[in-house]
């Protein structure tokens, strides 16, 4: 049996950090940034993810991903986080996809209420490349005119699934968008459009 | 025997809760999102939600400014600014322009904040419905259907009793055309800073539990009619320390005979305003 992996070197600073860079990201939705730290992650779990998720989740979070619940990844996130497991997306607090190859079905996961839409599923995803572009023009709060992305290795129907979902609001989907150790957010208020 | 504390004094699962409640703020501009306001070691009402805000949210690097009224010198902007430095060791600054975490108490600082800084409102009643609707659960209803006639009678009972709208402070708005939002008791002189603001701002009710932010350029509307827009106030006068006419000016009983100078809110742009007027 492979010995775990650490966590933070820091609980206190480490995960600041890289909230700070979250509160940015989400501020600025489409700035990509790194996370202010070095972390060693189990295989499948981007450095930046694996940040991003010790520094989110603890025992109120209910979380999901695509991962076997026995892998060592999971068994990673469950040891620093604390973090119950759940078979259910929609239960989920967070929920991280590793693989984008097979359609993402955002309807699985819970988009809050209209009373409260704050209590709905925080989705990561790992990509397999991400960088400024004008593939994905972006618009909304937190940009001050129009910004642009381009992503790779995700459909381009999961933009129109993503409009759909969020376009009735307040209730949606907030998307963090990983790639090795860096990453950008996506909030339900961000509107996509594809040139 | 020495007390120490966790760094910025709460505990770090307290600052996970906080922090993702944040982001849920700025995922749904002006939206209030309940948090598990912990006990801080101030009483309600001297910015405990405010302080837990910061407290989330402070690193190492930080440069912290505290203003209470625009002052940086009153009681409640030193208590916090002691609070942070015992519990974090935090940098404190008075400099509106190098901070790069301000926590307020009901003033915006006149010089103009820039991307990335953060500003954190003190609120004491984060519900602008509160006085129309006590109800908590009704309320949640009238937001989640964007049902805010009834601010709008209360304006028109103003205009209908005063001839004008006559709430000076605290004044109401509607975030990214959605949701209705106190932007905490900063004078209506203040509101339109809120509006496509370079920086982040975030709100911390501590008695109320509530958390809620304007994102960086987002639209912030303060209400009115099409024949009574929204107007700002005006002082017949100029700050009488640097001869502002472009800041906040707060009204000061200078004799027990009622002499009355004004002088800006903000001491910090005063002082710098004063000190470049001078030959």
């Amino acid at each position: 049996m492979t010995p775990l992996m650490k966590g933070f070197d820091s609980e206190v600073f480490d995960s600041q950090a890289v909230f700070r860079h979250l509160l940015d990201a989400m501020a600025y939705p489409g700035n990509i940034t790194g996370t202010g730290i070095t972390l060693a992650c189990p295989d499948r779990i981007h450095p930046g993810t694996g940040a991003l998720l010790l520094t989110l989740m603890d025992f109120e979070t209910p979380f999901w991903t695509d991962l076997a619940p026995d892998s060592s990844e999971v068994q990673w996130l469950k040891f620093h986080t604390g973090a119950p497991v759940t078979f259910d997306p929609f239960d989920a607090a967070f929920a991280l996809i590793t693989d984008t190859s097979p359609a993402i079905d955002l309807n699985r996961f819970n988009p809050g209420t209209v009373i409260s839409p704050d209590r709905s599923t925080t989705l990561v995803i790992q990509t397999h490349g991400m960088a400024e572009g004008n593939h994905l023009r972006l618009t909304g709060p937190g940009i001050p005119s129009q910004t642009g992305l381009t992503f790779t290795g995700i459909a381009p129907d999961f933009w129109e699934h993503r409009t759909r979902i969020n376009q009735a609001g307040p209730t949606g989907i907030d998307m963090l968008f990983v790639h090795k150790d860096r990453f950008c957010a996506l909030p339900r208020t961000t509107q996509t459009e594809i040139s | 025997m020495t007390v120490s504390y966790n760094f910025a004094y709460l505990d770090e699962q307290s600052k996970k809760m906080i922090r993702r409640a944040i982001l849920k703020a700025l995922a749904i501009p002006g939206f209030q999102v309940p948090f598990g306001g912990r006990e801080m070691p101030l009483p309600y009402g001297w910015g405990t939600g405010g302080i837990q805000l910061t407290a989330s949210v402070i690193g190492p690097d930080d440069q912290l400014k505290v203003i209470d009224q625009g002052s940086d010198d009153t009681v409640n902007a030193i208590s916090i600014k002691h609070f942070f430095q015992k519990t974090a060791g935090i940098a404190i600054t008075e400099d509106t322009e190098t901070a790069t975490l301000i926590q307020t108490r009901h003033r915006i600082p006149e010089t103009p904040l820039k991307k990335g800084q953060i500003l954190v409102f003190q609120v004491p009643i984060p519900e602008p419905l509160q006085f129309i609707e006590p109800k908590r659960p009704q309320t949640l209803k009238m937001h989640g259907y964007e049902e805010y006639g009834s601010m709008h009678v209360k304006l028109y009972e103003d205009i209908a009793r005063f001839g004008r709208i006559a709430t000076a402070f605290d004044y109401p708005v509607r975030v990214h055309h959605r949701y209705l939002m106190s932007p905490s008791p900063i004078p209506k002189y203040d509101n339109p800073k809120l509006h496509r603001s370079p920086a982040v701002l975030l709100f911390g009710a501590g008695r109320e539990k509530r958390i809620y932010a304007i994102p960086p350029y987002t639209d912030v509307v303060s209400l009115d009619f099409e024949d009574y827009p929204f107007e700002l106030e005006h002082w017949e006068g100029a700050c009488a320390v640097c001869g502002s006419t472009q800041s906040f000016l707060d009204e000061i009983i200078t004799d027990d005979n009622g002499t009355r100078v004004l002088i800006c809110s903000d001491t910090e742009f005063c002082r710098k305003n004063a000190g470049s007027s001078q030959p």
